[in-house]
């Protein structure tokens, strides 16, 4: 059963320009067109489009934000747009580039005021609280003010705030926007196993496509205001890997390699890369004769990264 | 038992909203002392002048009133157009919490702070440059307690006001200016409404300024306010401003949402 269904939603946006003292000019956006979904209890959906293609819109649609001028939207059987107070102590959200904490209060103290404002249970917010400052060892931080904290510090403490309330669906929109590389791991780490281990639904928009792949077990490619894509991460890896390489070890210094729908791609001493287009040939039928033709020491296969794939859907798009 | 009443009082978000924005508050020393020497610069200069023209007295207990009153309030416009412009408004409607109490309320811890500290050295300094002190019945301090707390409160929801405006309004500073400038005006700053030209007077209790300075500033020296039902007056423009920045904030909302 869907727990988030959107149903044909529409949203303009009209920007007004000055064009002189009396006089402005208005001009339509449309940021979303018909736009329709569905999403079960646990999925994990990465949302991805270039700049102003609508996810943030989306999003703020689902989370009760921004009223869409066209549809509907229902979201654990709730009108987000209502913003009741059931819904919104079942729902976690997190905006990358805005705080959600009091930025003049210990991190402490905010975790405190999340508590009596979302009625959490004496007991069970000090077990969450633990779970979560172990998750992301933040002990030493919970004395200090918020604004004394860096963005990699305060982002581990949002995404605490977020979850503090053990929400059933959590929003994030550009959750590792401005993060190192360690930063990025541990928050990406703690969403996926926290939500697989709570079945929490997770939405989640990033340009960061390793927070998605990692993440996400579903993808939308979102692109002025419409679905280019929709599917599993596994069924478009399969679907749109067409291409994929082998990397040879060989004892011979330089390989000889001429066959069908295969491609040398580089070739160094000993070491050679060939592309292969899995639609024309398979890839055993490949492998079988490189053994034929050299002494292998070491093979390995190189399969294209869901990066690449989502820049050949948007080439193929904008084509 | 007070500590059950405070566990009680902590598990509710206003309240512990209160108590964190008011232990800060009275972190920021800083900011305290400085408001602490400027209140009393303001009150000697004001004794000097009183000085000079023989009439120390309930002038000076009035103007530090005032000054007391003004000083004491809480910066709650500039704080909304923050949230307004930076998008943090956004936060509080994703939960379960009322924008515009949360506001008052560390609007509230602020003024709590403030009026406390400056009162008290208010009073010492009165009390040690006049060597007098209002000559009040314990009811007509009370009633004085009324309307220094709706003083506060017609400010304050006069600031919520302004500052849900910048949604509008670019930069709210200038009404802001213009406002505390007509609350000087109308509202009695430096001298008591009674000494107004009759005409000039009557005009002024058409607006809310002389509830904010004149009524608990007059009613703390004198005891009494020239007014026929000040208690009604009160409250009436406490209720206005509560409906309009009730209505103000729906329609902010609303456009924000749309």
């Amino acid at each position: 059963m869907s727990i988030i269904s959107v149903n044909n939603i529409t949203k303009k946006f009209v920007i007004e320009n000055k064009v002189n003292w009396f006089k402005k000019s208005k001009k339509e956006l449309n940021a979303i067109k018909d736009l329709s979904f569905n999403i079960l209890k646990g999925e994990r959906v990465g949302f991805i489009g270039p700049n102003g293609a609508g996810k943030s819109t989306t999003i703020k649609m689902l989370t009760g934000l921004l009223l869409p001028d066209e549809g509907s939207i229902s979201v654990l059987g709730f009108e987000p747009i209502k913003r009741q107070a059931p819904f919104l102590k079942k729902i976690g959200v997190l905006f990358g580039n805005t705080s959600s904490l009091w930025t003049d209060l210990t991190v402490l103290k905010n975790f405190e005021l999340l508590k009596v404002i979302y009625e959490i249970d004496n007991k069970k917010f000090e077990l969450k609280l633990k779970e979560l400052v172990l998750a992301f060892k933040i002990e030493d931080l919970l004395k200090r003010t918020v604004k004394t904290l860096s963005l990699g510090q305060r982002m581990k403490c949002e995404i605490v705030a977020c979850f503090l309330h053990s929400p059933e669906v959590i929003f994030l929109d550009e959750p590792s926007i401005g993060l190192d590389l360690n930063s990025k791991n541990t928050i990406r780490n703690f969403i996926l196993n926290y939500s697989e281990l709570n079945n929490i639904t997770v939405i989640l928009t990033s340009h960061d496509i390793f927070d998605i792949e990692e993440i996400c077990n579903r993808l939308i490619i979102i692109d002025e205001g419409k679905i280019v894509l929709d599917d599993s991460i596994n069924n478009i890896k399969n679907k749109y890997i067409t291409k994929k390489c082998i990397k040879i070890t060989s004892s011979e210094k330089n390989i000889k390699w001429n066959h069908h729908h295969t491609k040398v791609i580089s070739i160094k001493p000993y070491e050679s890369l060939i592309e292969v287009n899995t639609d024309e040939i398979s890839l055993k039928d490949v492998i079988i004769k490189i053994f034929d033709s050299t002494a292998i020491l070491d093979i390995s296969i190189i399969s294209q990264s869901l990066e690449s794939i989502i820049k050949n859907i948007y080439s193929k798009q904008n084509d | 038992m007070i500590k059950e009443d405070y566990n009680k009082m902590i598990q509710n978000k206003y309240c512990l909203y209160f108590l964190n924005t008011l232990t800060n508050f009275i972190k920021a020393k800083g900011q305290l002392i400085g408001r602490v020497i400027v209140y009393s610069i303001i009150v000697f200069l004001f004794s000097e002048v009183f000085k000079s023209v023989n009439s120390l007295g309930m002038n000076l207990w009035y103007v530090a009133i005032t000054q007391f009153l003004i000083m004491s309030s809480s910066s709650i416009s500039f704080d909304i157009e923050s949230d307004i412009k930076n998008d943090d408004i956004l936060k509080f409607l994703l939960r379960p919490i009322n924008y515009l109490f949360i506001k008052f309320v560390k609007a509230l811890s602020v003024i709590i702070v403030k009026s406390i500290l400056l009162g008290l050295v208010g009073l010492i300094l009165c009390f040690y440059l006049t060597e007098t002190y209002p000559n009040l019945t314990m009811l007509q301090f009370l009633k004085s307690i009324f309307f220094i707390i709706g003083g506060f409160m017609i400010y304050t929801l006069m600031g919520m006001n302004i500052g849900l405006l910048s949604f509008w309004i670019k930069e709210i500073k200038n009404i802001f200016f213009l406002n505390m400038t007509l609350t000087f005006c109308f509202g009695g700053l430096i001298v008591s409404l009674d000494k107004y030209p009759a005409f000039f007077k009557n005009i002024c209790f058409y607006t809310p300024y002389p509830w904010i300075l004149y009524a608990p500033a007059n009613k703390l020296t004198t005891g009494y306010i020239n007014h026929s039902t000040p208690f009604l007056y009160v409250v009436f423009w406490c209720l206005i401003f509560i409906l309009s920045s009730h209505l103000l904030y729906k329609k902010v909302i609303k456009n924000i949402t749309k």
